[in-house]
């Protein structure tokens, strides 16, 4: 028996689950290696500490707060979680929604209606700027201008004119139409 | 004729008690169909021996009994994943392993940036000599500590193996079980995890 072998062996020694043979092999072993020998007693002790260890036992408060924690876990399954939005139940997010609407509405109704009537559209001073300069003494085609045309022109109704330009389905015609 | 009868009391008394005693897989099956005192039961027959396993690991009586605590919410809530092909122990067991597992590396993360904090002087360990003149207590104590922190001193698959065996004594197959690893395996580990503890007890000793 070498080293490794009786290493291997220690702990089926010390619980007696070697075999007749293994027995006296390593008792043989133990005789020459007086290290070996002391080795196992080593072993042995601490084993035997181990074993001996004072038991733990929980603290009074213990169950009751094992029960604390249990409530909770039960809570917890009767009253599944509720879907949220935003970390919100569904009726506070609609209430949310709902104040946020009303929110947009107001300010829309305090600042658009004032602007769109007083100010004029900053579009308009804008185009005129970029205008070019006309000479005085060029005389306008006033003639070829159309009334209703002119009427069009003086007038801030963009929207209009934006129709005007775009509507084109009327005058669209397929291939095979 | 009454030493008899008295004698005869007892031995019934005893089969009574052993007709009457519930085992932990018959107490599950009826937490599982939601009878709560079998929980009750279980968390009697089973706080005092985990906290005793789990102490060994992490070695705070404190941060232990939270982990016995997690071990037992646990199993209330998760008491449908237990199968009656393993024994009831070995899988709580293995439960508050694990637990303790994920608590002990918690706490080397931590331990391991206070220790890079700390100055030369302050990691100097230090291990009081036995005096002659203390008393038994205190020697018995300080015999705790020392085999405590050779325990501390393994590693972690010595450690489950060796505390399962030696402090709590189960069996090889049961050990087996909690850890997952083949018995050969369990066995090679436990004897190497022996002598490895004796070499450290002997350095902390000497």
């Amino acid at each position: 028996m070498d080293r490794y072998q009786f290493e291997d062996l220690i702990s089926d020694y010390l619980e007696n689950t070697l075999n007749l043979a293994q027995r006296k092999d390593f008792e043989s072993y133990l005789k020459s290696h007086s290290e070996a020998k002391l080795l196992v007693e080593n072993i042995q002790k601490a084993k035997d500490t181990l074993s001996s260890l004072p038991k733990q036992s929980t603290s009074p408060a213990f169950m009751k707060n094992l029960n604390k924690r249990l409530s909770v876990e039960r809570m917890k399954k009767v009253a599944p979680i509720q879907k949220s939005y935003f970390r919100f139940t569904p009726l506070y997010a609609s209430v949310m929604a709902g104040l946020m609407f009303a929110f947009i509405f107001v300010s829309i109704e305090i600042f658009q209606p004032g602007e769109s009537k007083t100010a004029l559209p900053r579009k308009a001073f804008a185009d005129e700027s970029s205008m070019p300069v006309k000479p005085q003494n060029e005389t306008m085609p006033l003639l070829e201008l159309n009334r209703t045309d002119l009427a069009e022109s003086d007038t801030t109704d963009y929207e209009k004119d934006e129709k005007k330009k775009k509507d084109y389905s009327k005058k669209m015609r397929f291939v095979n139409d | 004729m009454s030493q008899n009868s008295s004698t005869l009391y007892t031995m019934h008394s005893v089969e009574e008690k052993a007709k009457f005693i519930i085992t932990d897989e018959e107490l599950i099956g009826r937490f599982q169909k939601g009878d709560e005192n079998a929980y009750i039961e279980l968390v009697r027959r089973y706080k005092d021996r985990l906290l005793h396993f789990v102490f060994q690991y992490l070695g705070d009586y404190e941060l232990s009994e939270d982990v016995v605590q997690d071990t037992m919410i646990k199993l209330y809530i998760k008491k449908d994943y237990y199968k009656e092909i393993a024994k009831f122990s070995t899988w709580l067991y293995t439960i508050a392993k694990n637990l303790a597992l994920t608590e002990l590396r918690k706490r080397k993360r931590k331990k391991v940036t206070q220790f890079s904090h700390m100055s030369r002087e302050e990691k100097q360990m230090e291990f009081p000599a036995i005096q002659p003149e203390t008393g038994q207590a205190v020697q018995d104590e300080f015999a705790n500590k020392m085999i405590h922190n050779a325990i501390q001193e393994l590693p972690e698959h010595f450690k489950t193996v060796v505390i399962l065996r030696d402090v709590q004594e189960l069996s090889y197959d049961e050990i087996s079980e909690i850890v997952g690893v083949p018995l050969g395996t369990v066995k090679s580990r436990i004897n190497r995890a022996r002598i490895q503890l004796q070499s450290e007890l002997q350095e902390l000793r000497s």
